[in-house]
């Protein structure tokens, strides 16, 4: 189905930060994995893959409407060099992709494209709660000290 | 070990890398400066002429759209309200960086 051209440009505009997310959590899990931080290195590892998970469905909706999707375009990777500036690098993508896709949704209205608005809404509501689960690290970090909060990250498993 | 990472950090994909309209094939790193000057100077008319002279738009094909706007005598970018901004990646609509 040929779609709106916008739409298509607003959905390329998430598959950037999508994919820029995929690799910039996996550097982190991996980095975080290495130090020994487990428990942050399983969560940047999960956080990846959902990202493939959304990358993947953002590349079907613009072959769906007929877009090319723009899959070698990626936004600056942050790669914080300790665990608590990491976590502000993934605050920091997660609140562009919560604009962002808020922004296309407000298109996905203008232009009658229920199908799109329903997906990007499912991709607000989840970077949502990536910066939500950021900021809650902010907050525990504010309370019991960054010592404290790492001594309870280190964990037992690695990052796979 | 994280200093050697952080300093193969690239700066922003779509920056101007160095040249004014900034990257226009993501797959190749081929600037809009690039393809621009082929069309001015060589007369270039196509978009294979430009795929074959600079390899721009040989991978995904998603930039032959910014080429043919160039082949038009156009900037690269539509100027839409989701172009990314070459200084912090956001789209223009929520941009308020000074490269804005």
């Amino acid at each position: 189905m040929k779609g709106n051209q916008e739409v298509i440009d607003a959905l390329n505009a998430g598959l950037t930060i999508e994919l820029t997310a995929i690799n910039q959590y996996f550097i982190c899990s991996k980095m975080c994995a290495d130090w020994g931080v487990n428990k942050l290195a399983k969560h940047f590892y999960a956080e990846s893959i959902e990202e493939m998970k959304h990358a993947e469905e953002v590349i079907d909706r613009i072959l769906y409407l007929e877009g090319i999707p723009e899959i070698a375009r990626y936004d600056k990777i942050l790669v914080g060099d300790n665990p608590e500036q990491q976590i502000k690098d993934s605050h920091t993508l997660e609140c562009k992709g919560v604009a962002t896709y808020n922004e296309a949704i407000q298109l996905c209205l203008e232009v009658k494209d229920a199908g799109t608005r329903e997906l990007m809404e499912r991709m607000v509501v989840e970077s949502e709660e990536s910066v939500d689960w950021a900021e809650t690290q902010f907050d525990m970090i504010k309370m019991v000290g960054l010592e404290k909060y790492l001594a309870q990250q280190f964990g037992e498993s690695a990052g796979e | 070990m994280e200093t050697e990472i952080a300093t193969l950090i690239p700066t922003c994909r779509f920056a101007a890398a160095g040249e004014a309209g900034g990257v226009l094939c993501h797959c190749t790193g081929v600037g809009e400066a690039a393809v621009h000057e082929m069309v001015q100077s060589e007369g270039v008319k196509t978009v294979e002429e430009v795929m074959h002279r600079t390899g721009a738009g040989t991978g995904c094909g998603a930039c032959h759209c910014r080429i043919n706007r160039v082949l038009d005598g156009l900037p690269a970018s539509c100027g839409g309200r989701f172009d990314l901004c070459g200084g912090c990646g956001c789209i223009s609509a929520i941009c308020q960086c000074v490269a804005a």
